[in-house]
């Protein structure tokens, strides 16, 4: 009992001092021990912590990386924690401790810092190897061209890959972890195999994905594996992306129905002619499309249908499509008043209504314009008329002239 | 289908003839219509004064003659007669290129110079030319239009009765000058009553009848009495019996001359035209009877038309007083122009005998 209770305990403050490691930084990384001008290079961020020099109460440090070329010297005493005041940042990391175990001229590195890193390379000369060790830094990037689409609908995932190290990028390879259920990858993952990115190049590549449920969703990152020229093995993860997928609007038709009579101004006795267009507006089609039709106004039977029944039909209507009927003639005009038509257009799932302009019907009353159309054929006959008179009287005029 | 010639013959000849073609438009305008002849019917106006030719309107340009050389004859028959004579030739050329014909009528005034010297010589010719019936329509003047105008009338009648006119029919202005108001109203009115009864009398003439009265018979009647006569005219209103208009048509109201055809009628030509239901055969022959037992021979003819009943009687008498009246005044107008010109001349005469036996001295 008394034996297990400690090793209970020892794991206990295992557990504890891991996780505190982790509270300080998530990564602890040890590093062999190097001599004055020597250095080490870590991924990600190709960071380089040279060993500036070594003292016996102290050793100083400079730590460049890519988004630091000049560096951040730091000095830590010999019998320090190596907690720093302000950490040392990087692109995608940033080392708060760093301690020293010193052994004669050369001292051991352990680091401290909030994400994993990788030892890449051992400089054996700081001056030698600077110049001539090319490495790849992919800063990464993730998004998306709509922040929100409907179910059914795709969105284009955009992953831009910058290279800001001073070596290129080779081996690409992009991993998508699981999408969320209800978001599928619309095709395939872009072939990145051949891909080499240069120093300072940036690449972008896109692939789509696709709505099949409504929801609020988190894109995963997208981890990015990648090589130096020297083989050396790197990787990164881009950030997540939210994405809103909402409900597609429920497709209808709609019906729109334009009644177009050939003359709203009749004189009693005539006829006129009726045109119905309908007209689908809307994103569904509309089927079994019934017109029925009746002429109202006052007086009551003021115009008589000519045909037996004022109806059509349509079997379907598709979206931006229409279809035409024309009656002719359909009423004509018997008593003065005024009318309409009136149209109901039922369809599977709905209907709709229409009315048209007024027709008005008024006694026949010959004005004077009524005639004007009739001017150029009457006034040739007139004018012949007028021609055989004017020769028939000079003519006589001419007999009794004297 | 009669063929007939109409000559008027100086100013008074000419204004009938125009008034004829007028007639003949029924109230048409002659730019628009046709005449409406009752046969085929020629129409020549011939003068010596081209005005009186220009005052025509109602007769076409080609059937106006003028007589060269002559600007009028200044009421002198002597003048007229050398004018006719010298251009004989072209008057007759311009009649027979007319074509032949079954009557002939001239129509002058007896008072005026062209129409009274030529009538006389014109029939003489058409005489010798035509072997048809040849009438005479002669105006005779206003008893106070003058002297020379009576004379005229008294030799112009004897030369046209001479020359064996088959015969004459008299319209007196004197007597006719009742119907108008002014002058000229009347001279109109006497011109229009004259054209209607003549044209009245052609399609009479040239018509089928119910009771027929032809050209024979108008030469007979024309050939009764002295060869003179006149024509009477009425025209019947709602309120007038057939019998009525008949007698009114020889009463003296209806003549051109005054007659009276009762006691000086020799033969008569009585031609009615209206609707059969105003045509009482039965009354129509009486009173033709009672004019027959009167008058002596009367034809009567009658022809079915609508409208009112219109009468017209044509009559030859075998006594005219009233001519003998009219030649005593032309008589006593002779005499005194005579006695004028005596006196004239010896009132020239005694002027002249004031320088019988000088010379000029200068």
């Amino acid at each position: 009992m008394k034996k297990q209770g400690i090793w209970i305990a020892l794991i206990l403050i295992l557990v504890v001092l891991t996780t505190c490691a982790s509270a300080t930084g998530s990564s602890v990384l040890t590093i062999s021990p190097m001599n004055e001008g020597q250095a080490v290079l870590l991924s990600p961020d190709n960071i380089r912590i040279e060993i500036v020099s070594i003292d016996s109460f102290y050793v100083r440090i400079n730590v460049t990386s890519s988004s630091n070329r000049i560096g951040d010297t730091r000095t830590i005493g010999t019998g320090d924690t190596g907690d720093f005041l302000t950490p040392i940042e990087t692109s995608s990391r940033s080392i708060d401790r760093i301690a020293l175990a010193l052994y004669g001229d050369s001292v051991g590195l352990t680091l401290y810092s909030n994400s994993e890193l990788r030892i890449v390379d051992y400089i054996d000369s700081v001056e030698e190897k600077a110049s001539t060790v090319p490495v790849p830094d992919l800063k990464l990037k993730k998004y998306l061209d709509k922040a929100s689409i409907q179910v059914g609908e795709s969105a284009i995932i955009s992953v831009e890959l910058k290279n800001r190290g001073n070596g290129s990028a080779t081996s690409i390879d992009l991993d998508e972890l699981m999408m969320p259920d209800g978001i599928t990858i619309d095709g395939t993952l872009p072939d990145t195999s051949d891909v080499t990115i240069a120093p300072d190049q940036t690449r972008t590549f896109q692939y789509k994905i696709k709505a099949t449920k409504e929801g609020n969703y988190t894109i995963p990152p997208t981890t990015v594996y990648y090589k130096s020229e020297t083989n050396v093995n790197y990787e990164g993860t881009t950030n997540s992306l939210p994405l809103t997928v909402a409900k597609p609007p429920e497709l209808k038709p709609l019906l729109e129905t334009d009644i177009e009579i050939g003359n709203l101004r009749l004189y009693t006795g005539e006829e006129t002619t009726v045109q119905i267009t309908i007209t689908n507006n809307g994103d569904a089609p509309a089927n079994n499309v019934k017109i029925t039709g009746i002429v109202d106004g006052t007086p009551k039977d003021g115009v008589e249908y000519m045909n037996e029944d004022f109806e059509g039909s349509f079997k379907i209507i598709a979206p931006g499509d229409s279809e035409t009927y024309l009656f002719e003639p359909i009423i004509k005009a018997r008593d003065v008043g005024s009318y309409v038509i009136k149209l109901e257009i039922d369809y599977d799932g709905g209907s709709t209504d229409a009315i048209s302009q007024k027709i008005r019907v008024i006694k026949k009353e010959y004005r004077i314009e009524d005639f004007y159309k009739y001017a150029p054929i009457l006034i040739i006959p007139v004018l012949l008329i007028l021609l055989v008179f004017g020769i028939q009287f000079v003519k006589r005029y001419m007999a009794y002239r004297y | 289908m009669l063929n007939v010639l109409i000559l008027g013959l100086g100013q008074c000849g000419n204004r009938i003839l125009d008034s004829i073609n007028k007639e003949a438009f029924t109230g048409k305008s002659k730019y628009f219509s046709k005449q409406k002849f009752p046969s085929h019917v020629e129409t020549i106006a011939i003068n010596s004064a081209i005005n009186d030719l220009k005052e025509l309107r109602h007769t076409m340009a080609k059937d106006r003659l003028h007589v060269p050389n002559l600007h009028g004859v200044g009421a002198n028959r002597y003048i007229g007669k050398e004018g006719f004579t010298s251009n004989r030739d072209m008057i007759m050329e311009s009649i027979e290129s007319r074509g032949d014909f079954d009557l002939i009528f001239c129509i002058t005034s007896a008072a005026g110079g062209t129409g009274s010297s030529f009538t006389p010589l014109i029939i003489k010719e058409l005489k010798e030319r035509y072997n048809v019936p040849v009438i005479s329509l002669v105006v005779l003047p206003f008893r106070e239009e003058g002297s020379i105008f009576l004379q005229n009338t008294a030799f112009c009648i004897r030369e046209i009765i001479e020359v064996n006119t088959d015969g004459m029919l008299l319209i007196d202005n004197q007597y006719l000058k009742k119907y108008g108001g002014d002058i000229h109203s009347a001279y109109d009115n006497i011109n229009r009553m004259t054209a209607e009864r003549l044209l009245f009398l052609i399609e009479a003439l040239d018509s089928e009848m119910l009771s027929v009265t032809d050209l024979g018979d108008l030469k007979t009647v024309m050939s009764g009495g002295l060869s003179i006569g006149t024509i009477g005219f009425y025209e019947a209103d709602k309120n007038t019996s057939i019998k009525t208009a008949i007698h009114n048509s020889f009463k003296p109201s209806g003549l051109l001359f005054p007659a009276k055809v009762y006691e000086e009628g020799a033969r008569a030509m009585v031609i009615i035209s209206g609707d059969k239901k105003y045509l009482d055969v039965d009354a129509i022959t009486k009173e033709i009877e009672m004019l027959s037992a009167e008058v002596g021979q009367v034809f009567k003819g009658i022809i079915i038309r609508p409208g009112r009943p219109k009468v017209l009687s044509l009559f030859t008498l075998e006594a005219i007083p009233e001519l003998e009246n009219l030649y005593s005044l032309a008589a006593d107008a002779i005499h005194f122009e005579k006695a004028k010109r005596e006196r004239s001349k010896d009132q020239l005469n005694s002027a002249f005998s004031h320088i019988e036996e000088l010379e000029q001295s200068y």
